[in-house]
Order: C-alpha cells, then structure tokens, then sequence
C-alpha cells in the first residue's frame, strides 16, 4: 500500500514539475509581492529615506515659540511642516488632499511656559483624516515633543522633559527594523503563497473527480482514501517547496536574518505545508463543482491571509480581529516563521505553532476524507 | 462471470437504472445498447465499482461486488468514455502510475506496458507526452491502461468515440485479440456496426430499463416487421418510377405483390430489398434512433 501511496505522490509532482512556467509563476508571485512589500515598507531602493509626511501648520500665534515649534518640527525630519490658514488646512485635510495638521492659537507662546511651571496650560488643536486615526497617535508624540523643545528653547536633541523616554528595539542584536519589515513580509508572503497553492490542488482534485480520470481510480483495486492521502503529501511537498524558495529568496535578495532554530523553521515549514494541503483537500470537498469551490476557496484563503497577519503585522488590527486571529493556522504559520527567522527564537518556541498546524492538518483532511464525493453528480 | 441483478440508481428524483438484470459467462462478449441517457455508463460505472448502487447484486466469480470490495476489482479493467489519462506525462510514464496500482512489480510492469502498448500499436510513441497524441492515440493509450493488469473482465464504455477510422480499426483490432485470448468484455456503444462485429450477446437498454437482452440473430427477429422492398417501374405505375413497400417477409408476402402488381398492368424492372439490421430492431424497441 504504501507503494501505491508514493507512486501517487511520485505522480503529482512529475506532473507539478512538467509545466517548467507555471512552477515558475507559483514561486514568482510570491516573491514578487513581498519584494515589494520588502521595498515599500522596508525603505529599499530609495537609499533608506522616507519621505517626511506633511503637515499643515496654522499660526495664529506669531510668537516666538511658535516660530521655534515650525523650526523644530522641520528638524525633525518624520514631518513637513508647511504654512497655510485654518480654514485652508480644514479644507484640504477635509477634501483627503492632506492628512495632518496643527493649530498654534492665539497665546500659545505666553501660556506654554506657565502651564509647564504649573499654571493654565498651553494648547494645540492637532487636525486629522479621521480615515488614518492609527498614523494620527504616531504624529501627535513628534509635535508635542516639538512644542515642549520649542517653548524651552533647548535643541531636539537635548530633549528637556521631566521624562526621559528611550527606545529600545527588543530583537535579536544588529537587526534595523527594515530587516524585519522585510523578513515579516517574506514570511507572510510564504505563507500566502502555499495558501494560494492549496486553491490550485483543491481545483485539480475537484477536475479529476469530474473527469475519467477520477472514476478510473476509483475502479482501482483499493480505497479512494489513499488516493487522497497521497494528494495530501504531494501537495504539501509542493508547498514545502514553494515556502523554501520564497525565504532563500529572501535572505539572498533582502538579506532577511534567519537567526533562529533551523531545525524549528524547516519543522515550521513541514506543519505549514501539510496544513495548506490539508486545506486544499477541504476546499475540494466542500463543492461538487469548480465554480462552486472556487469563490468560497478564494474567500477562506484571502481572510486567512489577511485575518492571519501576513499581509499586515497583526498589532494593527483591533483587538477582536487578532483574537480572531488566534484561531487561524494562517496566524500560527506566519508567527512561527517570524520567530525562526528575524526573533532568533529556538526550537522549542516553535513547537506549539507546528503541532497546532499539524493540528489543523489532520482536522482538514479527516473532514475532507469524510465529506469527499466519490460520486459524479450524474454518471 | 458476471451476474447483474435487479440493480437500481437514482440521482435525485432521476433513476438513471431501474432493476437492471443481465448475465454475462466467462470468455462472453457482451454489447450494451441505448441512446444517450439510457443507464448504460451508470450501469458499468457500479459494476467497476466506481458508483455505489442504490440496490440490486453485482457478483463476479461468486463474489459481490461494490465500492467497498476494493481487491475484487483487480480483475476488472476500465476504460471510461473519457480519455482517463494523466496530459502532462508520457503514455509510458501514465502505464507505470496506473500499473502501480494493481500492485505489479516493477519487472512485470514493464513488461506489461510493453505488451499493453504492442496491441495498440504505440509501442514507438510511448515516450511522447499524451497531450500531444492524436484523438486516436489517445484512446489506444487508455485502452493500454485498462488492459495492463490483465483484467478477466473488460469493460468498455463507448471507446470508439471520436476516434478517426484508422484508429478505430487498430482499436477493434486490438479489441478482438484480447477477446480470442479469453478476457470477457462488456461493450458499450452507439454503434450497432461495433457490436455486431464484437458481441455474440447483446443487451438493449432505454430509460434506465433492459429492454431485450439476447445474441444478434434473436433480435434481428424482433426487427422483422420492418423489412422494406423498393419497386422500379417502366413505364411508371400510377404516376411512379419507384414505390416502397413494408413486408412482413420476403417470401410468400413478396411473392403476392408482385403477382398482384403484375395483374393491375405494372411492369416491374427491379426489386430492391433491405434485410433487417440491428438498427431497425433497436428502433422497433425503443421508438428511437440509437444516436438520440
């Protein structure tokens, strides 16, 4: 039996590897969407800078402090501070044309240096698309770091406050965190791309249930549960396949760290490919038909991906998504495999992801052995 | 061999097999008959064990079969209508798969494949990759996998169709061979041709139901009724060259009309009489054209 098994697994990847450009295509969409993921959100390409986001600045003030807070904020170099009236900043940030911006009302200068020794305190009116709320907390600490360095004359970098706020990037030493945007999206993307790929096996199944080829094995001498069995195998060498080339890509191309376990990741990318294969398996299952199995497939591996983290780091989401969230293989596979590669984590932090996607694994396929349709809808 | 009985298959409110009961003997070459939707491929797809049967009895050699009784079917071969073939590889490589699952070891399986591929005539091709065969070569090279194994029982359905004359010979050719060596066969088809030149029993099927199952010459009886003679005129009798007539028989029927046309003042210059075929009998039967 097991011979027949691997003569079903030899098959499935003889006929994976006969069509030389679309196993290219399978490896390069991958890899062309984190690249330029990797370029985008890792700075690449454009010498590391980013363009400082602008900011509208309204002085009704006219103050010396004011004028120091435009100077400061232009120091700064995360925002670009540029003049324009309250009602024309209103109207722009209104109209999408700008996002952010600040209001210096009249008295500022006089107020801020009371209201720091205790007195009435000083105010800005800070102005926001309410469509980029999260961006809008990230701005807010530079203007008022800005203001405090501005209304005590002291330089940026002599940062006066009665606090001292130092950040420590928590990762394994000599990381930026441009090589971790970039590695995190290598590593969503190996996942997105052996999700996708579970869309392809489910699809290939479901054809060949429909066509001759389907009853001619099921005429075979032996149970069509192997026959999955085997599908599952070579599907999930497949996607191991896949998920290796998309993260040597990207340590030679990117330079993405892989510090940690070897032995976690190359386990962390067996439990990952069977899960997607388990996935695909289940997806044939629940349609009789293409159409019908195609749009639901789409659905389940488009929030898996999304849902799952490996689009955006799942911190982004409100805090119900990421619970939700926890209760996805996706998540699980994408958390792993940031933790073997730019965490620098070891073995034992990724067992409990991988037994868990082994877990979905074995879930998948028992639902799929038991719900697939050996029958034509009409012989 | 084989014993079909009182097998039924519905899908949904549709029965496609309505208490199917035929028997086949050992060395036996059995032709399926029935227009498009008469149960045929329903039928042989629960005898091969590739459809669960509502109800009814299907035993080979003593031993019931179905889906469940996965070794029995080692002594069956299949050929789908469909090309059942993997496109991307080559007929040599898609015989290795499709042997490994009757469990032949590797040094018969070759010789298997090499055998299989002589009776179809593909034995220079076996190399090539099946999506660039003919039509023709394609169902030789399906026809190669259902007979790798070297089945006792070979069920064909409706392998001819498509198929360019050449290729349907080598077909019929190969078809014939594997049937003086012994193999018992069940055949499918819209052909009538086919399954006179094949089968020494036929079973007639229409709507799910055997209508007639016996060797050709019972039911050319039933066709009998059908025989029609053509009669040539010269002068032309009441205004025609030509008249048909439907006959009971050639004989003593025949006998009178000519007598009696000779009477009303007809000069007959030629009879032309058509025997019955399978064709008619089948349209006697079933009230329909066979290709319906």
């Amino acid at each position: 039996m097991l011979r027949r098994l691997l003569n079903i697994v030899q098959k499935d990847l003889k006929v994976y590897l006969s069509d030389r450009r679309a196993v290219i295509i399978s490896l390069m969409v991958p890899i062309a969407i984190a690249s330029f993921l990797a370029v985008i959100f890792g700075g690449v390409g454009g010498g590391g800078s980013k363009k400082a986001t602008a900011l509208l600045f309204v002085d009704q003030d006219n103050s010396p402090e004011s004028q120091r807070l435009f100077d400061r904020l232009k120091e700064g170099k995360s925002l670009a501070p540029e003049r324009v009236t309250e009602s024309e900043a209103k109207e722009r940030i209104a109209s999408g044309k700008a996002s952010f911006g600040v209001v210096v009302p009249k008295g500022f200068g006089a107020k801020a240096m009371g209201g720091m020794m205790g007195g009435e305190k000083a105010s800005l009116n800070f102005l926001f698309d309410p469509s980029k709320s999260t961006e809008a907390g990230i701005y807010r600490g530079p203007v008022i770091q800005s203001a405090v360095s501005a209304v005590l004359n002291k330089p940026m970098s002599d940062y006066p406050g009665p606090i001292q706020i130092e950040s420590t990037p928590v990762a394994k030493t000599g990381l930026t965190d441009r090589q971790v945007t970039m590695a995190h999206a290598f590593a969503g993307m190996a996942v997105q791309g052996i999700l996708f790929g579970s869309i392809e096996l489910a699809m290939g199944l479901i054809r060949e249930r429909q066509r001759g080829f389907g009853k001619r094995l099921r005429s075979a001498p032996f149970n069509p549960i192997w026959f999955l069995l085997g599908r599952w195998i070579s599907g999930a060498v497949i996607a191991m396949f896949v998920m290796t080339a998309v993260l040597i890509f990207g340590v030679f191309a990117f330079k993405i760290p892989l510090q940690g376990s070897v032995l976690g990741l190359g386990l962390t990318i067996v439990c990952s490919g069977l899960m997607s294969a388990g996935l695909g398996l289940l997806i044939s299952s629940l349609g009789r038909t293409e159409p019908q199995s195609r749009g639901l497939s789409v659905f389940i591996v488009l929030f898996l991906n999304m849902v799952g983290g490996a689009w955006f780091p799942s911190f982004l989401f409100p805090e119900w998504v990421q619970t939700v969230g926890k209760a996805l293989p996706s998540t699980w596979a994408v958390n792993a495999l940031d933790a073997m590669t730019w965490r620098g984590q070891g073995l034992s932090q990724a067992l409990l992801p991988s037994a868990i996607l082994l877990g979905f694994a074995v879930l998948f396929v028992a639902i799929a052995s038991r719900k697939a349709s050996w029958e034509p809808v009409q012989a | 061999m084989l014993e079909v009985s009182g097998l039924n298959k519905s899908f949904g409110s549709f029965q496609a097999v309505n208490g199917v009961s035929f028997s086949v003997p050992k060395g036996g070459k059995l032709g399926l008959l029935g227009p498009n939707g008469a149960g045929k491929t329903t039928t042989i797809s629960m005898i091969c064990g590739a459809l669960h049967a509502d109800s009814g009895q299907i035993v080979l050699n003593g031993a019931q079969i179905s889906p469940e009784t996965h070794a029995l079917r080692k002594d069956i071969g299949y050929l789908p209508q469909e090309v059942a073939l993997i496109m991307e590889l080559s007929c040599a490589d898609n015989l290795r798969f499709f042997g490994s699952l009757y469990d032949l070891n590797p040094a018969e399986l070759k010789s298997r494949i090499d055998w299989a591929l002589q009776i179809v005539g593909l034995i220079d091709k076996k190399d090539q990759v099946v999506r660039t065969y003919s039509g023709g070569m394609k169902r030789r090279a399906n026809l190669a996998a259902a007979i790798l194994h070297r089945p006792a029982l070979l069920v064909l359905d409706e392998p001819t169709v498509g198929v360019d004359p050449q290729s349907r010979n080598a077909l019929f050719d190969a078809i014939e061979g594997l049937c003086r060596e012994g193999m018992t066969l069940i055949y499918t088809s819209h052909y009538m041709e086919e399954v006179e030149r094949l089968c020494d029993d036929i079973v007639i099927m229409d709507h799910g139901k055997v209508i007639v199952q016996g060797p050709p010459s019972k039911i050319l009886e039933l066709a009998r009724g059908e025989r029609r003679v053509k009669i040539s005129f010269d002068p032309p009798y009441e205004g025609a060259a030509e008249r048909d007539f439907e006959l009971p028989d050639l004989g003593p029927s025949l006998a009178a009309l000519l007598n009696d046309l000779a009477q009303k003042g007809a000069t007959v210059t030629a009879v032309q009489t058509s025997g019955a075929t399978l064709e008619q009998a089948f349209l006697n039967l079933t009230g329909r054209e066979l290709r319906d």
